[in-house]
């Protein structure tokens, strides 16, 4: 009985710790996969000549934070708090759900978000 | 009550009313605000040397974007001037951008000097600060710094993208700094001209250094840093006034950080090499001022660090005799901080100073409780 209920909590476990997210974006820009990154923690604010519109989804963010970017949420308000005061660049908006997000990249030119479910949007890459 | 107070009241409330108009267009409006009190065994005015409670500096800044290029950082400070206690307002950065590329931004307006780590990478946000006190030669201008720690100008940022590592520079043209000296002639500040050049004095520089990331808040980065300008002392602060000293300015030296896991270790050394323009023949009179801070960071929560200050001003250099504050000085500084929570801190520092103006040593005391919002 034991190991039946361990088996369960096993597999409910790792299908929480398996949700996938995918990366979307609007159709204006082209990003890599690695750029996803360096977008997110500030180091790239332009694809060609378009600003790059990010946000935040905050129903998947610690996924995120923790599966894409390799960092948990109180360094990343950290890092956004000083890269903002030094470069004078803006943190991502937050929105907070997917069909807030699938609303958000739809609507904005350069727009970057994450979502659990893609909903027909561009896909840059999926985690 | 006086002009010069109305007008700070009035200039205060537009600022806060157009920082909630901002706010309700979607401009985030981000501040730092902190408190402090503490114990000085020697107490005056000038400097760091302060003895009870003190409010400390309410900082606020927007970052307005305006389209894909264009962005500005624009950041006001209320804080108590040192000498009466009064609250003073400044316009700390007023920072228009381009960003010419993903690697390069054009900045004009006035900004904190591009020198070493430390003066851009804190600015007035004191919760993101290890120490309560700055290094003491490169403090503000009117809190005991003695090179111009802010500039009026233009400044170009770049980044040379490597296949492991990146090249950062910096090259700025701004307005060269004059000395007010005070009253009949006693040693004054630094002032960074904020209005127009001094005498066609200009001052140029720029840093160049090797970065490498060791992760996404870890790195490594070693570099170069100088500035060329010329330095004007004067009896009193309107302009075209004869200057009683003028000194040719240049500091060349270098600056390293390190930070990974735990640790953080960041030094940073100021050669001077400086020259009187008005005595023919002057010798080039050479002086040095570094420090070197060790960090040891526990679960992103405690932090307790080590500073080791020092430096040597030839006191023949009327750019450093000039100055309140440019008087060879040995500081050791133990602190410990508690980040309570990600955007509030509580420190405690001691400082044990020696050297400073040929006198007895002494020592200060003190906490700050800061928070970011």
């Amino acid at each position: 009985m034991k190991l039946l209920y361990f088996l369960i909590l096993g597999i409910s476990s790792f299908q929480l710790f398996a949700i996938d997210i995918f990366i979307v974006c609007s159709p204006d820009i082209n990003i890599t996969k690695t750029e996803i990154k360096e977008s997110y923690i500030g180091n790239k604010q332009l694809a060609g000549s378009i600003k790059l519109n990010l946000v935040e989804n905050k129903s998947l963010q610690n996924e995120f934070l923790t599966k894409v970017i390799g960092i948990d949420k109180s360094k990343y308000d950290a890092l956004w708090a000083k890269k903002s005061f030094q470069d004078g660049i803006n943190a991502p908006k937050v929105k907070g759900s997917d069909s807030d997000v699938i609303d958000f990249v739809k609507n904005n030119s350069g727009a970057i978000g994450y979502v659990s479910s893609p909903a027909g949007l561009k896909v840059i890459a999926k985690f | 009550m006086s002009k010069l107070l109305l007008q700070k009241i009035i200039f205060g409330i537009l600022f806060f009313s157009s920082a909630v108009f901002a706010e309700e267009l979607g401009l985030p409006l981000h501040g730092f605000a902190d408190a402090s009190g503490g114990f000085s065994s020697r107490s005056t005015p000038i400097d760091q040397r302060i003895s009870g409670f003190k409010l400390g500096t309410v900082d606020l800044y927007l970052t307005p974007e305006f389209d894909d290029k264009v962005k500005s950082l624009i950041e006001i400070a209320f804080e108590p001037d040192r000498g009466t206690g009064g609250i003073n307002l400044d316009v700390e950065r007023l920072q228009l951008g381009y960003t010419v590329t993903n690697n390069d931004t054009i900045w004009f307006g006035r900004f904190h000097t591009p020198f070493g780590v430390w003066n851009n990478a804190y600015h007035h946000g004191s919760q993101l600060q290890t120490s309560i006190y700055r290094p003491k030669f490169i403090d503000f201008e009117d809190a005991g710094g003695i090179v111009p720690a802010h500039s009026v100008g233009i400044w170009d940022k770049g980044i040379i993208r490597l296949k492991k590592s990146r090249i950062n520079y910096n090259t700025y043209l701004v307005n060269g700094s004059r000395t007010i000296l005070d009253g009949t002639s006693g040693p004054g500040a630094l002032d960074m001209n904020n209005y127009r050049n001094d005498k066609n004095n200009f001052m140029v520089g720029g840093t160049i250094s090797s970065y490498h990331d060791l992760g996404i808040t870890d790195s490594f980065e070693i570099g170069l840093h100088g500035f060329l300008t010329t330095i004007n002392s004067y009896n009193g602060d309107t302009y075209d006034l004869t200057a009683v000293h003028s000194t040719d300015v240049k500091m060349f030296g270098g600056f390293f950080s390190f930070n990974k896991n735990n640790w953080e270790l960041l030094s940073e050394y100021y050669g001077f090499y400086n020259k009187d323009k008005l005595v023919s023949g002057a010798p080039l009179l050479k002086s040095h001022a570094a420090f070197a801070q060790f960090t040891y960071n526990i679960n992103s929560i405690y932090s307790s660090y080590f500073r080791a200050e020092n430096s040597s001003l030839n006191q023949n250099d009327s750019y450093f005799k000039d100055q309140l504050s440019g008087r060879s000085y040995t500081r050791y500084s133990l602190g410990f901080k508690k980040n309570i929570n990600s955007r509030a801190a509580f420190k405690l520092e001691f400082l044990h100073t020696s050297k400073d103006e040929n006198l007895n040593p002494y020592n200060i005391v003190q906490y700050s409780y800061a928070i970011r919002f």
